[in-house]
């Protein structure tokens, strides 16, 4: 008796909670015998990063753009997850400030020009993980431009030298 | 228990088990606590390598190099001397100019004045009635460039118009030298500093040379006759005329000389030196001469002796 009332209140529980919470979905059209099928996540750089061959100097900036695929089956939100250093750190990288962004209009023209990042990092201290303002349909691809800016201030040691660095994206579903 | 009491609970025990049930997974399902997962791709990497700028900069000139030898005061015309200088940047950054003198504390650098001019389109041939930056001395360290050529773009270089120009006469600062150095420095950003050198340029100012070697020729006299010395030397270039000094130039001139080819020659007695006495050794000071710029050489000295024989007598340095 116990046991069923249970039963019951299991189920106006979940009748009253309005179904699931569950952000994963995936449709499938069941005939017959139905077959479930799940989403996948899965994204790939169609494009690598490409850096304009202008070097850095006091004040400048330099910029580039990659592409990004959603090869999944689901829409992703791009995110970066991390930026770090291929070499040891030295007076150019303690300066760089690295500048990404994305959107739908976003080209590799507009990445050329001056642009305002949505996410902000340095080599010096470590930036938290943030979303791009770009939303990749599944089978599509999101142009991410990426700036590295060195200040005014630079000091003279930071001449000369090179940087080699990876910029971690992600997606996330929605 | 009675009874009623037993079948109140078995009523009761249903009741309890559906509303914690509900309960349960109700605030399961409706908590923000709940399952809200996501799926998230694998990180994709971006990899770059950015490279930073060099900085090198270079000067030269050309034409700076100059004698000044006319005869007066510096005019439009005169005592001017046009060149250039080519500042190259070759390094990979663009630069902000600016430009100094070093070297240049030879007392004759503060007579000396320099313009410059941006030499586009009209060449430096001619210094502009316009466009000419204000004249600072050679002896000054700042040398202001013209507004339009105060920075130079990546492995491109500017060229620079100037002028220099003797201010006073010649023969007030005759034999007089400086060899200045342009030093020019780019700037990017407070920290980013290269500088560059010009050779050394040479700015003198035109003095007569000294005679060459003089040569003495003795007149040896008699009982009654005074014996003399002849002095001769080849005519300088550009003399007009020599002087001769006792003792000093800086002594009246006893006499002059003309210039005569193929030698010029005098010859001098016990009378010419003012003597009337016995002195073991008088210096005669031979200067060179000239009027184009009014110039007139250091002097080169004869040591002459004086003997009581035959009379009072001159002879050649020993």
């Amino acid at each position: 008796m116990a046991a069923a009332a249970a039963g019951a209140g299991i189920v106006l529980a979940v009748a009253a909670a309005g179904g699931t919470y569950a952000s994963l979905n995936s449709q499938a059209t069941a005939r017959g015998a139905a077959v479930l099928r799940a989403g996948s996540a899965s994204i790939a750089v169609t494009s690598g990063l490409v850096l304009a061959s202008s070097p850095l100097y006091p004040g400048s900036t330099t910029r580039g753009s990659a592409v990004i695929t959603n090869t999944g089956s689901i829409p992703l939100r791009l995110r970066v997850t991390g930026l770090a250093l291929t070499g040891t750190a030295d007076a150019l990288s303690n300066v760089i400030t690295v500048g990404v962004t994305s959107g739908p209009a976003v080209t590799a023209a507009t990445c050329a020009a001056p642009f305002t990042p949505s996410w902000s990092g340095t080599f010096v201290s470590a930036a938290a993980a943030g979303e791009l303002p770009v939303t990749v349909a599944a089978g599509s691809t999101a142009v991410v431009c990426v700036s590295l800016t060195i200040p005014t201030t630079a000091p003279d040691p930071a001449k000369g030298r090179s940087a080699a660095f990876t910029l971690t994206i992600d997606g996330r579903q929605l | 228990m009675t009874r009623d009491d037993r079948a109140g609970k078995r009523s009761r025990g249903p009741l309890a088990a559906f509303v914690a049930a509900f309960t349960i997974v109700f605030v399961a399902a409706t908590s923000s606590a709940g399952a809200a997962a996501y799926w998230t791709a694998t990180a994709q990497p971006l990899t770059a390598t950015v490279t930073s700028a060099t900085t090198s900069i270079t000067a030269s000139q050309t034409g700076l190099a100059t004698t000044y030898r006319f005869a007066g005061a510096a005019t439009s015309t005169q005592n001017i001397a046009r060149g250039s200088m080519i500042f190259a940047n070759t390094g990979t950054t663009p630069l902000t100019l600016t430009a100094s003198l070093t070297a240049n504390t030879a007392p004759v650098a503060a007579n000396i004045s320099i313009v410059l001019w941006d030499g586009a389109g009209q060449g430096c041939a001619q210094t502009p009635s316009a466009g000419v930056t204000a004249p600072v001395k050679l002896s000054a360290s700042a040398l202001p460039l013209p507004p339009t050529l105060t920075s130079v773009a990546p492995q491109s270089s500017v060229t620079v118009c100037a002028a220099t120009t003797l201010d006073t006469t010649v023969a007030a600062q005759q034999g007089l030298s400086v060899s200045p150095v342009i030093r020019i420095t780019g700037r990017v950003g407070t920290a980013w500093v290269t500088s560059g050198d010009s050779a050394p340029f040479v700015q003198k100012v035109y003095q007569v040379p000294n005679v060459g070697t003089i040569t003495c020729t003795e007149n040896p006299g008699t009982l009654t006759i005074a014996g003399t010395v002849t002095l001769s030397w080849a005519p300088v270039a550009d003399a007009n005329s020599y002087t001769l000094h006792l003792g000093s130039k800086a002594t009246a001139k006893f006499r002059t000389v003309n210039q005569a080819t193929p030698t010029v020659s005098t010859t001098i007695g016990a009378g010419d030196l003012g003597l009337t006495g016995v002195l073991s050794s008088v210096p005669v000071v031979v200067a060179s001469e000239e009027t184009f710029s009014g110039t007139s050489s250091p002097g080169v000295t004869v040591n002459l002796r004086t003997a009581l024989l035959p009379l009072l007598s001159v002879r050649c340095p020993a």
